[in-house]
C-alpha cells in the first residue's frame, strides 16, 4: 500500500456507489500509528474502548473506528477526529450535524477485519464475517432463519451448506443494519435467494411491511475466509456500483477495485 | 430456579461463545455485549444455549433486555415464571 499525501483531494461519492473500505486490524501493530488512532476517539468511544475484557477487542474497536472517522474524512472537509455521532434507539450511529454532504455510513468487524461502507443518503448496511468462527451454523438457521432459506440450506451437499449459511448471514445482518434495527427484527420473517450468476432476491412476510423491490444486495468477498454483503435501499432495478478499496487508517490505502450490481 | 442457578446458566451459555471470557471479572452491571465484544452470531448462539439449558425461548422484541449479567437474570426470573411447563 502507498502512502496518501495529506493533500490528496476529498472523493465524490454519487447516489449511484457504495464505498466499501477494508482494513485488516490484526496487520496494524505500529504503536505511534494505534496512539494516533486514540487521540481521534471522542469520550464516549474511549470509554467503551476500555470497556472491552480483552485486549483484541479493544485492538479491533481501535482500528475499526478510526476506520470510520478516517473514511468520512475523505468525503467532507472535516478532520477525523472532529466527527460527532448520535445513536437511534437500537444503538446504530449516524453523522451527527447539518451543513455536510449527507454521509450514511455502516462498519462492520470481525477476527481479522473490518470493513465501512459509506453512501450518500441512503439507508445502507453492511457485515463481514469469519466464516471459520467456531459456533453452530445450519443449526442456527434452523432456529431462527425464514422456512424458504432452511430448506434451501439443507438442500445443498453437506459440505456447501456451511459457506452458504455465511453468504445467507452477511446478506441478513446487511439488512436489519440497514434497517437500522438490529436484531429486534425477526430472521424469520425475510427470506433471500441464491441463485448462480443472478444477485440476491429478498422476499418479505407482510408484517415486515417492506418491499423487495426497494432493496440492492450485493455479495462480496475480501479474503478465502471472510465473505461480506452490503445492502442499500435502492430502486432494485437501478444500477449500483460497489467502489471497494482496502486501507490503514493515517497509513496507506490499495487500488480501489469495482464491483457492478 | 433461583438467581444464582439462573445466572450460571447465563455464564454457561456465554462460556460456549466466549470460551476465553473470565466470569469473575466480568462486571455485573456493565453490557455483556460490550465488555465479550459479542456480534449478532455470538448473541443468538448463546440463546440457543440458554434455551437447551432451560427451555425458554426469548422473542426478538426482548432482546433489547438482555443487556447486562443482571437484566439477563431479572429477565429470565420473569420470563420462566411466565411460562407454562
Amino acid at each position: 500500500m502507498s502512502s496518501r499525501p495529506a493533500t490528496e483531494p476529498l472523493l465524490t461519492l454519487s447516489p449511484d456507489e457504495v464505498h466499501f473500505w477494508v482494513v485488516e486490524p490484526e496487520g496494524v501493530t505500529e504503536p505511534r500509528l494505534l496512539e494516533a488512532y486514540r487521540a481521534l476517539l471522542d469520550e464516549g468511544e474511549r470509554e467503551r474502548h476500555l470497556r472491552f475484557r480483552f485486549e483484541k477487542h479493544r485492538h479491533q474497536y481501535l482500528v475499526s473506528h478510526a476506520l470510520v472517522r478516517t473514511t468520512l474524512s475523505r468525503y467532507a472537509p472535516m478532520a477525523p477526529e472532529a466527527w460527532r455521532f448520535v445513536t437511534n434507539a437500537y444503538g446504530r450511529p449516524e453523522v451527527a450535524g447539518e451543513g455536510l454532504p449527507p454521509l450514511r455510513f455502516n462498519l462492520s468487524h470481525t477476527d481479522g477485519m473490518a470493513v465501512c461502507a459509506v453512501a450518500l443518503g441512503v439507508d445502507v448496511g453492511a457485515d463481514v464475517e469469519d466464516a471459520l468462527r467456531p459456533g453452530q451454523t445450519v443449526e442456527l438457521a434452523d432456529s431462527f432463519f425464514a422456512p424458504a432459506e432452511v430448506a434451501a440450506l439443507r438442500a445443498l451437499p453437506v459440505e456447501r451448506q456451511r459457506e452458504r449459511f455465511f453468504e445467507l448471514w452477511t446478506l441478513k445482518e446487511a439488512y436489519i443494519k440497514a434497517r437500522g434495527a438490529g436484531l429486534s427484527l425477526p430472521l424469520d420473517q425475510f427470506a433471500f435467494h441464491l441463485e448462480p450468476g443472478r444477485l440476491p432476491r429478498i422476499s418479505f412476510d407482510p408484517r415486515m411491511e417492506d418491499e423487495p423491490e426497494a432493496w440492492k444486495f450485493v455479495p462480496l468477498r475480501f479474503s478465502e475466509r471472510h465473505p461480506a454483503a452490503v445492502a442499500v435501499r435502492r430502486d432494485r432495478g437501478l444500477p449500483l456500483r460497489v467502489r471497494c478499496q482496502r486501507t490503514v487508517p493515517l497509513a496507506g490505502e490499495g487500488e480501489p477495485w469495482f464491483v457492478s450490481a | 430456579m433461583n438467581r444464582d442457578e439462573l445466572k450460571q446458566a447465563v455464564l454457561d451459555s456465554l462460556a460456549a461463545v466466549a470460551p476465553e471470557m473470565n466470569a469473575a471479572e466480568l462486571r455485573q452491571d456493565e453490557p455483556l455485549r460490550e465488555q465479550l465484544d459479542l456480534d449478532s452470531f455470538d448473541f443468538l448462539q448463546a440463546l440457543v444455549e440458554l434455551d437447551r439449558k432451560l427451555s425458554v425461548s426469548i422473542p426478538e422484541s426482548d432482546y433489547g433486555r438482555l443487556t447486562t449479567l443482571e437484566a439477563c437474570v431479572d429477565y429470565l426470573a420473569g420470563r420462566l415464571g411466565e411460562q407454562v411447563h
